[in-house]
């Protein structure tokens, strides 16, 4: 056993967040707003986005793949403006809410979540160092997108635990590819990795609880300080992301 | 006065060169990727010598072993449930079940049947487990694609020597030493050099791959213990 620990307060706060009922109608609105740009962005990207989804589709997918489906978006709205963590949050929070047929304000909830706590991350970690390095849309992307795929397939507080740490072993994207067009793919992927993490913790796979903070944990990994304080601190009444 | 922010960028800087105490002598004028993207192209058409060749093919057969093993465990029967609820164009068979699936689902549920219960091979100067990504991987792309058994086997050598090369380059216990888990490195590049060879990519193609693999490496340890880590 890695990690002998059992709880994480930073997974704790998070999952907790992404589990409550949202309701504060300027986060919900601000997150409606986001969602319909990101609509327009996909709807301009046009001929991009038809090829980026023939050569994603072309492995043979099925064509209500969920996973596929977020990795076109995210990867169709990288192509038109630049991506931040917000890009996977967006595309799979999209991609899930119609597949599920979901309600427009749940999914606005639920990509408000996933950014606010995408953007929390990121004020955690964030540095020279790790920007230098990392995709920082795609590796911390993912954390938000998995947050708001979780809370969109009702997964609950354990299944939605599970489903953070899975994301954040699958957390990926490297700086150095920053100004090629495979940044926008693996920006897209961010979104579909978190579609697929959320659905292995649905089908009953486990993760290590401390995913962000533990030892040899994603914090530990990829990041050159951590300040768990800027993820927990008022999580649920200050929104970061809208500040 | 030092800012904040500035305190921190120098603590970050000097933490960044206590993580990286190894010297990065691949300049890019030496073109590592150039060599290696030739490398794997001249792989395909290379005969084995004879010891290899039969080491080869017990590796095989001890990864399908555990795969078959694997997939009457709990990991394995939730991976195999879980992909055939994806769907998709019938690319390639899972093992120890009776439907088949797109080339990635395929390696991916095998690939989790094969590791369920650690009875998948174990290289012993890196301590990773390649055959357990890298024959799932050769395996659902030599089926997908009408592959022989003769090109199928050089392409699993070839996912042993990335696996390994790979992970030697950076030093395991390095790897180990940062949180990483070194199965990340070993089971994506090991999957690459199966993969590949059997898409018959050239140079270029052979590039691109490594680079989008070098790219999607991931994989922290502490997910060693629990069943979601090390499916990439």
């Amino acid at each position: 056993m890695h990690n002998p620990v059992a709880h994480s307060a930073v997974s704790d706060a998070l999952v907790k967040f992404a589990c409550t009922p949202l309701t504060d109608q300027r986060v919900q609105t601000a997150a409606g707003d986001a969602l319909a740009q990101a609509r327009g962005r996909v709807a301009a990207a046009g001929d991009a986005r038809q090829k980026i989804a023939d050569l994603l589709k072309s492995q043979g997918s099925a064509p209500n793949d969920t996973r596929v489906r977020a990795w076109v978006l995210g990867a169709a709205l990288a192509t038109q403006s630049p991506a931040s963590t917000a890009t996977p949050v967006l595309a799979a929070a999209i991609a899930v809410g119609e597949k599920l047929a979901a309600a427009d304000d749940e999914i606005a909830a639920a990509a408000a979540i996933g950014m606010e706590a995408a953007a929390r991350v990121l004020a955690a970690v964030d540095s020279e160092a790790f920007r230098s390095r990392w995709n920082v849309a795609s590796t911390v992307g993912i954390l938000g997108a998995v947050l708001a795929v979780s809370r969109l397939l009702a997964l609950g507080e354990t299944r939605t635990r599970h489903a953070l740490g899975i994301a954040a072993t699958q957390a990926a994207g490297l700086a150095r590819n920053a100004q090629e067009s495979i940044a926008a793919i693996e920006t897209g992927k961010a979104a579909a990795d978190a579609v697929e993490a959320s659905l292995l913790a649905k089908h009953g796979f486990t993760s290590a609880p401390a995913s962000i903070d533990g030892r040899r944990a994603f914090a530990a990994l990829m990041a050159y300080r951590f300040d768990a304080l800027a993820i927990m601190g008022n999580l649920g009444t200050q929104w970061i992301s809208l500040d | 006065m030092l800012s904040r922010r500035r305190v921190l960028q120098y603590a970050g800087a000097l933490a960044a060169m206590a993580a990286t105490p190894v010297c990065i002598r691949a300049a890019e004028s030496a073109d590592i990727t150039g060599q290696l993207a030739r490398y794997m192209v001249a792989a395909r058409n290379n005969p084995l010598p004879d010891p290899v060749l039969l080491e080869c093919k017990h590796r095989i057969l001890d990864t399908l072993g555990a795969m078959v093993s694997g997939s009457r465990m709990k990991p394995g029967e939730m991976a195999v449930h879980y992909v055939q609820g994806l769907g998709g164009t019938p690319q390639a068979s899972v093992i120890g079940a009776s439907f088949r699936t797109t080339t990635v689902n395929a390696a991916l549920a095998n690939a989790m049947c094969a590791h369920s219960d650690e009875t998948d091979d174990f290289e012993p100067v890196t301590k990773a487990h390649p055959g357990s990504s890298v024959v799932p991987a050769a395996l659902a792309m030599a089926e997908s694609e009408g592959r022989s058994g003769q090109d199928f086997i050089r392409a699993v050598a070839l996912g042993y020597d990335l696996a390994c090369r790979l992970l030697m380059a950076l030093g395991p216990d390095l790897v180990r030493g940062s949180h990483r888990s070194a199965e990340g490195t070993a089971s994506t590049f090991g999957a690459l050099g199966a993969a590949a060879s059997l898409a018959q990519l050239d140079e270029q193609g052979m590039r691109f791959a490594i680079s989008y693999s070098a790219q999607q490496v991931s994989g922290r340890a502490n997910q060693q213990a629990g069943d979601g880590g090390e499916h990439s």
